[in-house]
């Protein structure tokens, strides 16, 4: 009997220690994750402002229609942002362009936010609405844009992404030690 | 009195500095101010038994 309670007892003891190891584990990867977001958010607005370059040389130079274009940028699906534009192509021959651009960038699961979001959405009203030249004009602008939005990701990235990756690691230490 | 007691107390006290030095570096002196004060909070919670423990042994050496 006294045996059984004594290899009960160091049982719960192990499994505290692995559930200690698996908070400590957790608590590290939460802090990862928040530090990785200022990280794609910096990716992310520089793959939108080629790819605006990319639609502004398409627009220019080969007068495709919009759902072309979107096939030949998504094509080759690898990030989420051209998988946006894959979900563009499905909707782009139901409804009108301004309503598929943005509702695709506002339901898009990215790590920009909405700050980024509103200034993409603007584009979506004179998208395939004026001429070539309007479209290219409209383009640049939201380029500047986003120019300055890279910027201060930036700062937020230098800012915030160590803070992060230490308060997750020295949180979950704290945990472990109060619990312990 | 449990030893281990005074090293969790240490050890706290330790991640807690750490913690507040990085906050403030971040420029974030409000959250600094309140994590330290949460570290306070815990130290506390987990001293006031010894220190009940202490008034009453207090109390009874002395017959109050």
């Amino acid at each position: 009997m006294y045996i059984f309670i004594a290899q009960r007892r160091k049982i719960m003891q192990i499994l505290k220690y692995i559930l200690l190891l698996f908070i400590f584990s957790l608590s590290t990867a939460i802090g990862l994750l928040i530090a990785k977001m200022y990280e794609n958010r910096v990716k992310e607005l520089k793959e939108f402002k080629n790819i605006l370059n990319i639609m502004k040389t398409k627009i220019k130079f080969t007068y495709e229609p919009l759902a072309e274009i979107f096939k030949q940028i998504a094509k080759e699906n690898s990030s989420n942002i051209e998988k946006i534009f894959g979900k563009m192509i499905n909707k782009i021959n139901y409804e009108t362009t301004e309503e598929v651009w943005t509702s695709c960038i506002q339901e898009s699961d990215i790590s920009i936010n909405q700050e980024d979001k509103d200034i993409l959405k603007r584009l979506g009203k004179l998208l395939g609405q004026t001429d070539v030249e309007g479209q290219i004009s409209e383009i640049e602008v939201t380029q500047n844009f986003l120019d300055m939005q890279i910027e201060k990701a930036e700062e937020d990235k230098k800012k915030n992404q160590k803070m992060y990756k230490t308060l997750g690691i020295i949180a979950g230490l704290v945990f472990v030690i109060i619990l312990m | 009195m449990d030893i281990n007691l005074l090293f969790k107390i240490a050890a706290i006290g330790i991640l807690v500095a750490v913690l507040h030095q990085v906050l403030v570096r971040a420029g974030r002196e409000d959250q600094a101010m309140m994590t330290t004060l949460a570290g306070l909070v815990i130290v506390l919670s987990m001293v006031i038994q010894e220190i009940s423990s202490l008034f009453e042994s207090v109390r009874t050496l002395f017959n109050l």
